[in-house]
């Protein structure tokens, strides 16, 4: 028999009872909508989440700790443990190794990174005290930078320190000793304004106030607000802040937190997020301490992709349920036909064939149903999405069907119909013809 | 009798049938012959054990003992795909209750056997409909079963037996269920078509006068072949009752 002829006729077999064979495609449209709908949600939460880190352009940013610049000279060396278990001892973070990392493979920027805590920034009477982080120009690409206002940095070498001001870090400043905190932004031409960075001596007190020096600043650049940490950032210069601080030894060299031959972090921009991981790993190698969102993403996912297994088998119950009725209504099937079985098989009916038409009308109704849970998944999917993108605010909790998803679910569906089928395939083709045509 | 090769050879043929703990022997050696194109009837009281030789010719049954070879092949050693094979490749089959698939019209229930054999839509069609047309149903293709009376059934019956042009035909009690008037008619389709396509036809039936129009009548009896009749020559053949140890070449 040509296969045309078999899907055909199995076609037709169940066009001839239609309202049972819709019945029992409806238990299965039920149970592949309840396993795609659940999974869809497994997915769409886990790429909220990534989606939530990545529009901070934190995804491909390798993150950079220095083991060896706040221990002092003499005490242990410290290690890195690889994933290999092996480990490296600990290396300065200095423009030597900002240079071999840059080599990498993968790595598209790097910039070091100073706290530069001991300084604040004033305008005017107000002044903020977040605290101010220096990094190199060309940093603004690594640290995802965008502007409101201005721009990033000039290769000014000068003391003169350009800063970029993160946008929640507006609304930070207040008037010296003040109580009252609001979180509005005074209305200042951020651009235009006079900035003084001010250095605290609290080793030379005066009437209980520590002695204050007065630093130029420039705020070259104000940025978007991203969702991400750079938005609470003061970003200066380094290169002036190193000007600065050689300008100013005497001043500075009480401090040990304020050293320009090492740095204390950094950042590494990497083209790709799936090598983020291994730039990481390449760059712990090199004896630096490194850790990157990849690696929290690959948490994520891990419990994501348990999360799938775990709702795909709740819906799978439902599934299951539709499995049993479609061996059901074959094997009902079956029994209402047990004539015409047995007709085929004295026309000289392969018992392959016979068997192959109730394996195909089972597969059918599975594929039926499924098509039909498939359209239903993407029909309670999207009111899903309505809803929480009308209540749902900041939640990330979404349903989404990737081709791969809605590809499964159909070879899901027709397989069970498949495997429910065989039994009742089974036994059609065990009918003895006799027995079929003498019963009246 | 010429000396024509037979085309059906069974030899001391036994069924037996186990019903609770008695054994009730339906066929008890039955020996016979069937030549090429000719038209046997085989006749006899119900259980007389017509219709499971019949069923047997056909592979719907196993013997308990004996041979039946037919077309140079032994039946009683086929397993059931081998038996739907020959089926497929040597015989047509006409009902007593024609057994026409009742969602299907006419003209599909004719071209089944066609399916089956993978003849191509086009192909299939055409013989089938050249079959319905020589039965006068040519203006009934589009018919349902329901939709059909029980003689114009029996020809789509006929029609789907016939149209793959098979070696031998079995027809069990192709009239039963007709009246006399239709039977007539029927018989005489069957004998004619049989006969053009130069099949060799098998009926069981229970009426003399059916019996009459074939060329030879087996009478069976508990089991039994008690008489072999030649229409055309007139000849009564008794067999020797007890052949029980002859075994086919």
């Amino acid at each position: 028999m040509r296969w045309t002829d078999l899907v055909l006729l199995s076609a037709q077999n169940l066009w001839r009872r239609k309202l049972r064979t819709i019945l029992t495609m409806v238990g299965v449209m039920i149970g592949t909508a309840s396993i795609v709908v659940m999974v869809s949600m497994a997915i769409g939460i886990n790429q909220g989440n990534i989606e939530s880190l990545a529009q901070t352009g934190e995804l491909t940013r390798v993150e950079l700790n220095s083991m060896t610049y706040y221990t002092y000279s003499g005490g242990e060396v410290p290690t890195i443990t690889l994933d290999d278990d092996t480990t490296v001892e600990a290396q300065k973070l200095d423009d030597t190794m900002v240079r071999k990392i840059a080599a990498l493979d993968h790595v598209e920027a790097v910039t070091p990174l100073m706290d530069v805590w001991v300084f604040t920034l004033r305008t005017g009477k107000l002044e903020s005290y977040n605290n101010p982080q220096a990094v190199l120009p060309g940093s603004e690409e690594v640290l995802g930078m965008e502007f409101a206002e201005g721009g990033g940095f000039s290769d000014d070498m000068g003391e003169t320190v350009e800063v970029i001001l993160g946008s929640d870090t507006l609304s930070s400043f207040h008037k010296k000793n003040s109580q009252v905190y609001t979180d509005e932004a005074p209305d200042l031409d951020w651009l235009n304004e006079k900035y003084s960075l001010i250095y605290r001596d609290y080793n030379d007190m005066e009437n209980d106030e520590p002695k204050e020096y007065e630093f130029k600043a420039r705020v070259v650049g104000v940025l978007e607000e991203t969702g991400g940490e750079a938005d609470w950032n003061i970003y200066c210069n380094l290169n002036n802040i190193k000007t600065l601080i050689q300008k100013n030894k005497s001043l500075f060299k009480k401090d040990s937190e304020l050293k320009v031959t090492e740095y204390p972090r950094g950042y590494v921009k990497v083209d790709d997020f799936n090598y983020a991981l291994d730039v990481q790993e390449e760059i712990q190698k090199l004896g630096i301490s490194a850790w990157s969102y990849a690696q929290m993403i690959e948490n994520m996912q891990q419990q994501s992709r348990s999360m799938q297994l775990m709702l795909g088998g709740i819906g799978a119950i439902a599934m299951l349920v539709a499995a049993i009725s479609i061996a059901n209504t074959m094997l009902m099937s079956i029994y209402e036909r047990t004539r015409e079985i047995g007709v085929m098989k004295v026309l000289g009916c392969r018992l392959g064939t016979i068997g192959a038409m109730f394996l195909c009308e089972a597969a059918m109704i599975g594929l039926g149903g499924g098509i039909v849970g498939l359209l239903l998944s993407y029909g309670i999917g999207g009111v899903v999405n309505l809803v929480m993108d009308a209540y749902g605010g900041y939640s990330s909790f979404r349903s989404v069907i990737p081709l791969w998803l809605a590809a499964l679910g159909l070879s899901f569906a027709t397989l069970v119909g498949m495997l429910s089928g065989l039994y009742p395939s089974q036994r059609a083709m065990r009918l003895s013809a006799l027995a079929a045509i003498r019963n009246e | 009798m010429e000396a024509i090769e037979p085309i059906i050879k069974i030899r001391n043929l036994v069924k037996i049938y186990h019903v609770g703990d008695e054994k009730l022997r339906a066929l008890d050696g039955v020996t016979l012959d069937v030549y090429p194109g000719e038209f046997l009837c085989i006749v006899g009281r119900s259980g007389s054990g017509k219709s499971t030789l019949l069923n047997m010719l056909a592979g719907l049954e196993k013997p308990t003992r004996g041979a039946i070879q037919i077309a140079g092949q032994r039946l009683d050693k086929m397993n059931e795909s081998q038996l739907v094979r020959f089926r497929l490749e040597h015989v047509g089959f006409i009902f007593q209750q024609f057994n026409l698939f009742p969602a299907l019209t006419a003209l599909e229930n004719v071209t089944m056997p066609l399916v089956y054999r993978g003849v191509a839509p086009k192909e299939r069609k055409k013989k089938a409909l050249t079959m319905l047309k020589q039965l006068g149903l040519g203006s009934h293709i589009r018919h349902k079963p329901t939709q059909m009376s029980g003689g114009q059934q029996q020809r789509v019956g006929i029609a789907r037996a016939l149209v793959a042009s098979p070696q031998i035909v079995f027809a069990d009690e192709p009239t039963g269920n007709l009246d006399s008037r239709t039977s007539d008619e029927i018989l005489s389709l069957i004998k004619e078509i049989a006969k053009q396509n130069g099949a060799t036809l098998i009926m069981v039936t229970h009426d003399n006068t059916i019996a009459e129009r074939a060329d030879r009548v087996v009478r069976l009896l508990d089991g039994k072949v008690i008489e072999i009749i030649d229409n055309k020559t007139g000849l009564r053949e008794v067999p020797d009752p007890s052949p029980k140890e002859e075994r086919p070449a």
